[in-house]
């Protein structure tokens, strides 16, 4: 049961909120294409950096981290939901932008990796860091990232 | 090689692009949407808080409540108060306003004790026609007075709210149709009597439960945000908790319901039209709908996203309207279509409020304007496989002798859509609440089914969610009415959507609530593995059950929760 704490959040985190929010609104749709969940899932990454905010260096990073593993299980549990729905039949996109198309086909790790070095222009061992792998899983991922974007638009 | 090495840079770089243009689905915030323009109140600061309407709510019950265990219970005497309109009570200050702190909800902040409230007796303004009557939950213990008016009229009864809690405080009025058409001339005597007493179908624990959980879950601001809590027996129709939170219910007011309205297109889509959970609809917006002039409008999803082609469930646990403005579509005219048949409900019950219709496409953008209680009732269908009930608030009233005036006719059940198609529903609306934008709605053991409702300017949240033995809905937005003020930075951070407090509120409430309750599965909905008989995918806290047919738990993101369970072979 979610249980508010006192009212009071840290002024880093309300700077942050301020300042910041949109971009990590723009990550969070990035990996889930839906702006409801992104709002969501931002959310969440606020609340779960309130408790720790003190231990914090990089509020910004710390939050974002947060928005990738929000995303990521997100992803799974939307895959769960898939398998207790055995005749669902998974996306299906319609979508004149067929780069986008194929970034939601992708595997979520390599679709994290894609935007952060892409989108949010991180060096791979930030990436690593927030992916909580090797640096070369890194070079990896995102290597096979674009790969499965070319694959999926020549399809 | 080096063509390679191009074609490679090319292709880095369109994916460059196709993040950055997608990025921009997600607009700056805007003065249009009301977000930039709050100035963010500086930390700790604006946090006055008014307990005023919360302190008379708790010193109502309190009495009330002496015999229940209570943890917590700040409150022990009962001090006659009088919750005053929230227009007087809660001073809209600008939001950058410098104000004392107050960082705890009332509730538990134990050293500021209810006498806070001015504890004076009550003495009503004589009405010119009227009776006061008092008013009594279903044990018999008193909820307060309040004047009856209007009894002259033989059509109807009309609560004079400054002394009872379970009237709009903002409207002034709380209203109940009765049938005294044939009993005119009794009611015309009974102008003569005082002291009428009114018997009602609240609940004295579900209503302190309801009191405790917005109590505990209304952030602490001072804008003059509202919350209110209506339960419901989906059976009977009776209304067994009416909250509000920090004043009275406003459960006749008709607010927006932005995208909870989505959960009446796609019971009408089930229940007429045939479609199922998997059926598969584009979700892409902007999208064109044709209105009932004939002429074609544009709607926006939520936030202006782009959306996606998926299933039925999917577009619901994503909120997505270009989805339902597809499904509103099936119908030939449109204004027949839909929720309307089964939620044209000012008639039916109880309690007349100002709901109202618009053009079913803007309700689909800012949602068709419905009360806290008639959203309420018209979520009854789901609950009980297709049935509804008229709301029930008064059952009996009686003379100061004990003498019955009147006697609420017996319960009319309508079905309004079938079996399966409410199983249906059931289904998918359970499994946004499992994981889609409903997640804080969960229970440990109960089965819930659910939607958000979160206007694009977050003037207005809502969650709106049933068990099988219940119903309640929980609105959150601006006290005022008249006012609509963006719930942006509320409690420091957050944007107020219908995911967050209100479903916050929800779970509270029902958790307690259902404490001693059995688990029973949805209505006609034996065995349905998307609507198991037990509390689905695991809460943060809660055993993570799999569904009966799927086994073997994992936890793959190692946080102590097992999150995926496999289908038996």
């Amino acid at each position: 049961m979610p249980k508010r704490a006192a009212a009071q959040w840290p002024d880093a985190l309300v700077q942050l909120y301020r300042d910041r929010r949109t971009d990590l609104v723009r990550i969070a749709y990035l990996m889930t294409s839906s702006s409801s969940v992104a709002e969501e899932l931002v959310q969440e990454a606020f609340v779960s950096a309130r408790p720790h905010i003190d231990k914090i260096r990089s509020p910004y990073a710390y939050v974002r981290t947060a928005v990738i593993n929000n995303a990521r299980s997100w992803h799974r549990r939307q895959e769960v939901e898939r398998r207790l729905q055995p005749n669902e039949p998974g996306y299906v996109m319609l979508e004149a932008d067929e780069m986008w198309d194929a970034l939601q086909h992708l595997d979520v790790r390599r679709r994290a990796a894609i935007v952060l070095r892409f989108y949010e222009q991180l060096p791979d061992s930030e990436i690593a860091e927030i992916l909580e792998c090797e640096l070369p899983t890194v070079r990896t991922l995102v290597f096979r990232g674009l790969q499965d974007l070319r694959k999926e638009i020549e399809r | 090689m080096t063509d390679e090495r191009t074609h490679e840079a090319d292709f880095e770089r369109q994916v460059i692009a196709m993040l950055q243009r997608r990025a921009a689905d997600i607009p700056e915030p805007t003065d249009a949407s009301g977000v930039a323009t709050i100035a963010p109140r500086p930390v700790g600061a604006g946090r006055r808080f008014v307990p005023w309407g919360i302190a008379a709510a708790v010193a109502l019950f309190a009495g009330v409540l002496s015999v229940i265990a209570w943890p917590n219970q700040a409150a022990e005497e009962q001090v006659a108060v009088v919750a005053e309109p929230v227009t007087a009570a809660a001073p809209s200050a600008s939001a950058n306003e410098e104000a004392p702190v107050a960082a705890m909800p009332p509730l538990l902040r134990e050293s500021e004790p209810v006498e806070e409230a001015k504890s004076e007796s009550f003495v009503a303004e004589p009405v010119v026609g009227a009776s006061p009557a008092e008013f009594f939950d279903r044990n018999g213990n008193s909820l307060g007075s309040a004047y009856v008016n209007e009894f002259a009229s033989g059509q109807r009864i009309v609560l004079d709210p400054t002394r009872t809690d379970l009237v709009d405080m903002t409207q002034n009025q709380f209203d109940f149709d009765l049938p005294f058409r044939s009993e005119q001339e009794s009611l015309q005597d009974a102008l003569a009597f005082d002291g009428l007493k009114v018997q009602t179908t609240i609940d004295p624990i579900a209503q302190a439960f309801a009191e405790r959980a917005l109590a505990e879950t209304m952030p602490a601001d001072d804008r003059n945000f509202q919350m209110t809590l209506v339960a419901m027996d989906p059976a009977t129709g009776e209304i067994v908790a009416a909250a509000g939170s920090p004043a009275g219910p406003t459960a006749t007011v008709a607010r927006p319901m932005g995208s909870a309205f989505q959960m009446f297109v796609l019971g009408e889509a089930m229940a007429s039209f045939d479609v199922q959970a998997d059926d598969v609809v584009s979700g892409i917006g902007p999208c064109d709908a044709v209105a009932e002039d004939g002429t074609i409008r544009q709607v926006e999803n939520f936030g202006n996203s782009v959306g996606a082609a998926g299933s039925v469930q999917q577009q619901l646990a994503r909120s997505s309207r270009c989805a339902f403005v597809e499904l509103l579509q099936l119908g030939e005219d449109v204004t027949d279509f839909a929720p309307y048949a089964a939620m044209r409900l000012p008639d039916r019950g109880c309690c007349r409020t100002n709901t109202a219709l618009s053009s079913p496409y803007e309700d689909l953008t800012t949602g068709p304007r419905f009360s806290v209680v008639d959203v309420a009732l018209a979520t009854t269908m789901f609950a009980t496989g297709g049935l509804q009930p008229s709301a029930t608030l008064v059952t009996e009233i009686h003379d100061p002798q004990g003498e019955a005036l009147w006697n609420a006719p017996a319960v009319a059940v309508d079905r309004v859509m079938s079996e399966d198609a409410a199983c249906a529903a059931s289904s998918v609306l359970a499994a946004n609440v499992r994981t889609g934008t409903g997640t804080r709605a969960q229970l440990v053991d109960q089965p819930v089914a659910g939607k958000t409702g979160t206007l694009d300017t977050f003037t207005d949240a809502w969650f709106i969610g049933y068990s099988p033995h219940l119903v309640t809905v929980v609105w959150m937005g601006t006290g005022n009415p008249e006012q609509s003020v963006p719930m942006t930075l509320v409690d420091g951070v957050l944007n107020v959507t219908g995911g967050s407090y209100p479903a916050e509120a929800f779970a509270l409430f029902n958790e307690a609530w259902h404490a001693e309750k059995p688990v029973i599965p949805f209505a006609s909905c034996p065995a349905d593995p998307a609507s198991p008989p037990t509390g689905a995918l695991p809460s943060s806290q809660a055993a993570p059950a799999c569904p009966p047919g799927f086994s073997n738990a994992v936890d793959t993101d190692d946080d102590g929760v097992p999150d995926v369970c496999y289908r038996d072979e």
